[in-house]
C-alpha cells in the first residue's frame, strides 16, 4: 500500500517536472551562419532523414557562383508556384541579379525579397528553430550562400477535401456548406459571412508536437471583452502533446471537465458558427477539425437547430415544443414505464392496463431488467450501425430492429409493449442533437431509479439533476439562462421562436456590450395603396 | 442494520473530514465532529430500539397542558 | 460575513416565497377548524401574514439586510444574541423536520406503503442537501422553473373539478362560530404564511434592497391566492368530507375522471406536491445551516450540510405517533408554538433596534 502511494508520488513528480525542461527551453536562438553548407548540414540534422523533406541545392542566376538551397516538405507546397515564382526567377534572371551580386552581396537577400520572387507572403528570419517549425508547416525556405537570413515563403498547397455538404446537421433551406480541415478555408467561410471589419481572428498555436494552427473568432465590440480574455487564459494553460481535434481544446478548456452536459457547442456549419459569433459568443476553429466550438453554450442551445430561422417562426416554435417534449419522453419514458409496471400498476388507464398486463403474462424477467435490456440493445444495434460499411448498414438496422424485436416478442423474452415503449424512446433520443449521448445516460439512470424507488425516486434524481444543472455555469454565464435565472426579453428565443423582426436585442444572457441587432420597427409593413386595401392586411 | 450504519456514517466523514484538515479549518471540524457524533449515537440508539423522546409529541403535550386547549 | 456568494433577483425572491408557501400547504391544507368556511380564515391568515412579514421585512431592512442571526447579535449583544439566534434555528430545524415528516407520511400512506419511512426522509433530504450545497442562486433558479408549473396545475385542478364543485357546500357562508373561525385564521397564519420568517435567512442576499419587501409581498399573495382558491375548492368538492379526510387535495384529484383517461390525476398532483416540498424543506435546512454556520464564525456552512440533514432525519423519525396526533399538534399547537418566532422575535428585536438606534453609522461587529 505504501509502496503503492509513494510510486504515484514519484510518477507525479515526473510528469510535472516535465514541463521545466521541455516546454520551456531557454537556450537563447541559434541563428543561421553565413556558410550555406553549414547551416544545411544543422537543418539536415534535424529535420532527420524523411524522405519528403526536400533540400534543392541550385545556383542563383545560371551563369553565377552563388549557391543557394531551397528546402521544403514535399506535399504541403504548391509545386507549380514552387516552380514558377521560385525557383525561375531565381535561376533565369540574369542581369539584374549579376549586378547584385558584384556590388554588393548581403543586400543580394533583401533584394531576392523585394524584387525577384513573385509570390504574395515572405518573410525573412535568421533564427533556424523558426526556420524548422515553418518547413514543417508548409513554407518553403531559402537559404543563400554568405547570407544569413533565410526567406520563408508561404506556398503552401496540399490535397484538402473540399466544401461539402454538411452531414450531422442537416436543414433544408439555409446554406448547405460545411467547414473543412483547412483552418484558412474556415475562415474564408465565415469572412465571406460577415465582411465586418471588426470580424477578428486570434491566432494561437496549442500542442507541443502537432502545433496545431488555433483560431479565436470574435467581433470586436459585440462580443464581451471578458469572455475574450477568459479564453485566451484557459487556451494558454494547455500544454499537451497534440492538439488532433477541436475536442481535444474542448475537454481542455470546459467549465467541468466532470460534467455530462456539453458546456461547449460544436458546429459544423458556417452559418451557425457566423450567427453565434453574431450574438455574442466567440468561437474556436481548429486547423485538422471540421467542428467549430461555440462558447457560451447553454442548455437552451440544444434545442435551437438553424432549420428553425429559416423556417417560419409558428412552424419553428412548433418544431421546438416537438423537440422539448420528444427529449422528455426520450428520458422518462421508459423509467415511467418501468416504475408503473413495478410500483403503480394502478396507475395505468383501465383499458391499457389489460393489454399491458396480458403481455406480461409468463415472461422471465423483472420489468427493470427487460427495459435495461432493451435500452442496450438499441444503444448497440446504434453504435454498430454508426460504424458499419455502409453496404452492410442497411441490412443490419433491418435485421435489429425487426427481426430481433419480433423474434424476442415471440419468443417470450420482453413484451410487446415494452419493444414499443423502447423504439418510441429510440427515435425521440435523435431530436436532440448535442444531447443525445446525455440523454442516454439519463435514461440509463432514470431506468434504474424507477425500479428500485418508483416514481418518487425519479422525482428525487430529477430535482437532483435540475439543482445540478442549475448551479452549472458556461464560462461565467448560468446554463439555464434565459428560463433561470428569468429574462424576458431573452426567452423570445427558447420555446418559441420570435419572427426575426422581433428578435432586436442579443440575448441578455451573453452580456454583449452592443445590444442592439436591428432597429425595432423591422415589422413587414405593406403600403397601403388603393388597389390593396380590403383583404388580410 | 448497525453495519450499515457504520458504513453510512463512515462514508459521510470520510468526505468530509480529509478536507477539513487539509484546509486547516479546525473550528468547522470540530462542529462537525460534534454534529457527527451526535447524528451517529443517535440513530444507533434508534436501531436498537431504544425510542428517542418524540419532541414534537413532547411540545405537544405542553402547549396542550398549559393553555387548557 | 461572507458564507454566501450569491445573489437573487426579486423575482426569485418572490417565486421562492410562493413556493415555500406553498410547500406543506398543498398536503396538509390550512384553515382547518372552520370547516366550509376555511377558505375565509385562510384569507384572515392571509392578511395577518402580510402583517408579519411587513414586520420582519422591516427589520431586515433596517439593518440593511443582514442575516437574522447577525442582527440578532448585533442587538442584544454577542452572548444573549447567539442565544436567541440558536432558538431561531431550532425552529427552523424543528420546521424542516416537520415539513419532512408530512411528505413522508403522506407518501407512504398513499403510494408505497411498503417503504420504510427512513428511505423516504433519506431520499428527499439528500436532494435538498446537494442543493443547499450549491448556494441560494441554484434554489431560486430551481424554483422560478418549479413554482410556475406548480401554480399552472391549480387552475388546472379546478378546471378539472368543475363537474364535481357544487357551490352548495360553501353555504351558508360565516356561518361557523366566530371563535373557531378567529382560531383557524390564526393557524393559517402561522401556518404556512407566517412561516416566511425563516426568510429572515435569505433576505440578505437580494441584489435590489428596495425592491425587498414588495417582492416578498407579492409571493405571498399569489400563495395566497391559489391557496383560497385550492381551499374553497375542496370545500366545494368534497362538502362536508373535507374536515374529516387527512388530504384533501389528493383525494379530490382521484375525484377527477375524464372519459375514463385521466383517471389518475393525483400522480400529476403528488408530483408537483413533492417539487413545492423540496423548495420548502431547503430553504429551512439552508436557514438552519447557514444560522449554524453565523453562530460559531464558520467559514463556509458546507461540512456541516451532511450530519444537520442526518439529525432532521432522526428528529423526523422520532415523531412516532399516528397522523391524527400529528395533526392535532399542526392545527392545535402549532400556532402558539409558533408565535414566539415567527411574531416574538422579529417584533421585539425591531422595537429594541429602534430604541436604541441600531445600525449605527460606521464601526459595529459582531
Amino acid at each position: 500500500m505504501f509502496r503503492l502511494l509513494s510510486k504515484k508520488l514519484r510518477r507525479w513528480q515526473i510528469l510535472s517536472s516535465k514541463d521545466q525542461t521541455q516546454t520551456k527551453p531557454d537556450r537563447s536562438p541559434v541563428y543561421l551562419s553565413k556558410n550555406l553548407e553549414g547551416n544545411l548540414q544543422i537543418l539536415r540534422e534535424v529535420l532527420g532523414q524523411s524522405s519528403d523533406v526536400i533540400i534543392r541545392e541550385m545556383k542563383i542566376s545560371s551563369d553565377s557562383n552563388v549557391d543557394a538551397a531551397v528546402i521544403y516538405i514535399d506535399g504541403m507546397v504548391d509545386r507549380n508556384l514552387l516552380n514558377r515564382d521560385i525557383l525561375q526567377p531565381l535561376m533565369f534572371n540574369l542581369q539584374l541579379i549579376k549586378d547584385h551580386i558584384r556590388q554588393n552581396h548581403s543586400s543580394l537577400i533583401d533584394f531576392i525579397k523585394s524584387s525577384v520572387l513573385t509570390v504574395g507572403q515572405i518573410t525573412g528570419t535568421e533564427d533556424i528553430d523558426r526556420v524548422i517549425s515553418d518547413v514543417l508547416k508548409g513554407h518553403t525556405a531559402i537559404l543563400v550562400e554568405g547570407v544569413n537570413q533565410t526567406l520563408l515563403i508561404d506556398a503552401k498547397g496540399w490535397e484538402t477535401r473540399g466544401i461539402e455538404q454538411t452531414t450531422n446537421e442537416v436543414s433544408i433551406r439555409g446554406p448547405k456548406d460545411s467547414f473543412t480541415e483547412t483552418l484558412r478555408t474556415n475562415t474564408t467561410l465565415l469572412r465571406r459571412k460577415i465582411r465586418d471589419p471588426r470580424l477578428t481572428f486570434q491566432s494561437l498555436q496549442i500542442g507541443e508536437r502537432s502545433k496545431t494552427d488555433v483560431a479565436v473568432v470574435y467581433i470586436k465590440g459585440i462580443t464581451p471583452d471578458s469572455l475574450i480574455e477568459e479564453i485566451n487564459q484557459r487556451l494558454k494553460r494547455i500544454d499537451a502533446d497534440a492538439v488532433l481535434d477541436s475536442s481535444y481544446i474542448e475537454q481542455f478548456i470546459e467549465d467541468n471537465p466532470i460534467s455530462l452536459f456539453p458546456t461547449i457547442g460544436y458546429t459544423e456549419r458556417p452559418d451557425v458558427t457566423a450567427a453565434k459569433i453574431l450574438e455574442g459568443r466567440a468561437a474556436i476553429l481548429v486547423d485538422g477539425s471540421p467542428m467549430a466550438l461555440t462558447m457560451p453554450f447553454l442548455f437552451i442551445e440544444g434545442f435551437q437547430n438553424p432549420e428553425d430561422y429559416y423556417a417560419h417562426p409558428f412552424f419553428a416554435s412548433l418544431i421546438r415544443w416537438v423537440r422539448l417534449l420528444g427529449f422528455i419522453l426520450s428520458i422518462y419514458l421508459p423509467g415511467v414505464f418501468v416504475s408503473l409496471k413495478a410500483f403503480h400498476p394502478e396507475l395505468f388507464p383501465t383499458p391499457l392496463l389489460v393489454s399491458v398486463a396480458g403481455a406480461r403474462e409468463g415472461l422471465p424477467f423483472p420489468v427493470v431488467l427487460e427495459a435495461l435490456l432493451m435500452l442496450m440493445l438499441f444503444e448497440v444495434l446504434r453504435e454498430a450501425g454508426l460504424r458499419m460499411p455502409r453496404s452492410l448498414g442497411q441490412a443490419v438496422s433491418i435485421v435489429g430492429a425487426l427481426v430481433i424485436g419480433q423474434a424476442a416478442v415471440s419468443a417470450g423474452l420482453v413484451g410487446a409493449p415494452m419493444v414499443i415503449v423502447i423504439a418510441a424512446t429510440a427515435i425521440a433520443s435523435f431530436l436532440v442533437v448535442p444531447f443525445a449521448d446525455i440523454g442516454a445516460l439519463l435514461r440509463l439512470l432514470m431506468t434504474i431509479v424507477a425500479g428500485f424507488l418508483g416514481l418518487f425516486g425519479m422525482i428525487i434524481v430529477q430535482l437532483e439533476i435540475l439543482s445540478y444543472l442549475a448551479g452549472l455555469r458556461s464560462l461565467g454565464v448560468p446554463y439555464l439562462s434565459p428560463v433561470a435565472p428569468l429574462n424576458i426579453r431573452g426567452l423570445k428565443d427558447t420555446f418559441l421562436r420570435a419572427p426575426l423582426w422581433a428578435m432586436d436585442s442579443r440575448p441578455a444572457s451573453l452580456n454583449s456590450p452592443d445590444m442592439r441587432r436591428q432597429s425595432p420597427d423591422q415589422m413587414p409593413q405593406v403600403p397601403k395603396t388603393e388597389s390593396n386595401q380590403g383583404g388580410n392586411q | 442494520m448497525i453495519a450499515l450504519l457504520i458504513m453510512g456514517f463512515g462514508i459521510v466523514a470520510l468526505i468530509q473530514i480529509p478536507a477539513l484538515v487539509q484546509k486547516q479549518w479546525w473550528r468547522e471540524l470540530i462542529v462537525f465532529m460534534v454534529l457527527w457524533s451526535a447524528g451517529f449515537i443517535l440513530s444507533i440508539m434508534i436501531s436498537t430500539g431504544i425510542t428517542l423522546p418524540p419532541i414534537t409529541m413532547i411540545i405537544n403535550k405542553y402547549i396542550i397542558g398549559i393553555f387548557e386547549l | 460575513m461572507f458564507l454566501e456568494q450569491g445573489k437573487i433577483s426579486n423575482l426569485q425572491l418572490s417565486v421562492l416565497i410562493t413556493g415555500f408557501v406553498l410547500g406543506s400547504s398543498v398536503i396538509i391544507p390550512p384553515g382547518q377548524g372552520a370547516g366550509h368556511d376555511a377558505w375565509i380564515a385562510v384569507a384572515l391568515g392571509l392578511m395577518e401574514g402580510l402583517l408579519i412579514a411587513w414586520i420582519f421585512t422591516a427589520l431586515a431592512r433596517q439593518f440593511e439586510y443582514k442575516t437574522i442571526i447577525e442582527i440578532n447579535s448585533l442587538v442584544y449583544g454577542k452572548i444573549l444574541g447567539k442565544c436567541i439566534s440558536v432558538l431561531f434555528i431550532w425552529y427552523l430545524f424543528h420546521l424542516g423536520a416537520l415539513v419532512l415528516d408530512n411528505y413522508a407520511r403522506f407518501f407512504k400512506l398513499e403510494i408505497y406503503p411498503n417503504t420504510p419511512k427512513t428511505v423516504l426522509f433519506l431520499l428527499l433530504m439528500l436532494v435538498c442537501a446537494s442543493t443547499v450545497g450549491r448556494g441560494i442562486e441554484v434554489l431560486a433558479r430551481c424554483s422560478v422553473i418549479l413554482v410556475p408549473l406548480t401554480i399552472l396545475l391549480i387552475p388546472v385542478d379546478t378546471l378539472l373539478l368543475i363537474p364535481h364543485i357544487d357551490l352548495n357546500d360553501l353555504m351558508p357562508i360565516l356561518d361557523v362560530p366566530s371563535e373557531k373561525l378567529l382560531w383557524a385564521s390564526q393557524g393559517a397564519a402561522s401556518f404556512p404564511f407566517a412561516e416566511t420568517v425563516a426568510f429572515l435567512m435569505v433576505l440578505a442576499f437580494i441584489d435590489k434592497p428596495e425592491k425587498g419587501p414588495s417582492a416578498v409581498s407579492r409571493g405571498l399573495l399569489i400563495a395566497g391566492f391559489f391557496l383560497i382558491m385550492a381551499v374553497a375548492r375542496n370545500a366545494a368538492v368534497l362538502g362536508p368530507m373535507a374536515v374529516i379526510t387527512n388530504y384533501p387535495s389528493y383525494l379530490m384529484a382521484q375525484v377527477i375522471d375524464i372519459g375514463d383517461i385521466l383517471t389518475r390525476f393525483e400522480v400529476v398532483v403528488g408530483i408537483t406536491l413533492i417539487t413545492m416540498g423540496f423548495i420548502k424543506i431547503s430553504i429551512l435546512f439552508y436557514g438552519t445551516v447557514l444560522g449554524l454556520a453565523q453562530v460559531f464564525n464558520l467559514s463556509s456552512y458546507r461540512p456541516i450540510i451532511l450530519p444537520v440533514g442526518i439529525l432532521m432525519v432522526i428528529l423526523a423519525l422520532t415523531n412516532v405517533g399516528n397522523t391524527l396526533e400529528l395533526f392535532e399538534f399542526a392545527y392545535k399547537s402549532y400556532p402558539i408554538y409558533a408565535v414566539p418566532f415567527q411574531i416574538g422575535i422579529p417584533l421585539v428585536t425591531l422595537i429594541v433596534a429602534k430604541l436604541r438606534r441600531l445600525p449605527q453609522t460606521g464601526g459595529d461587529q459582531v
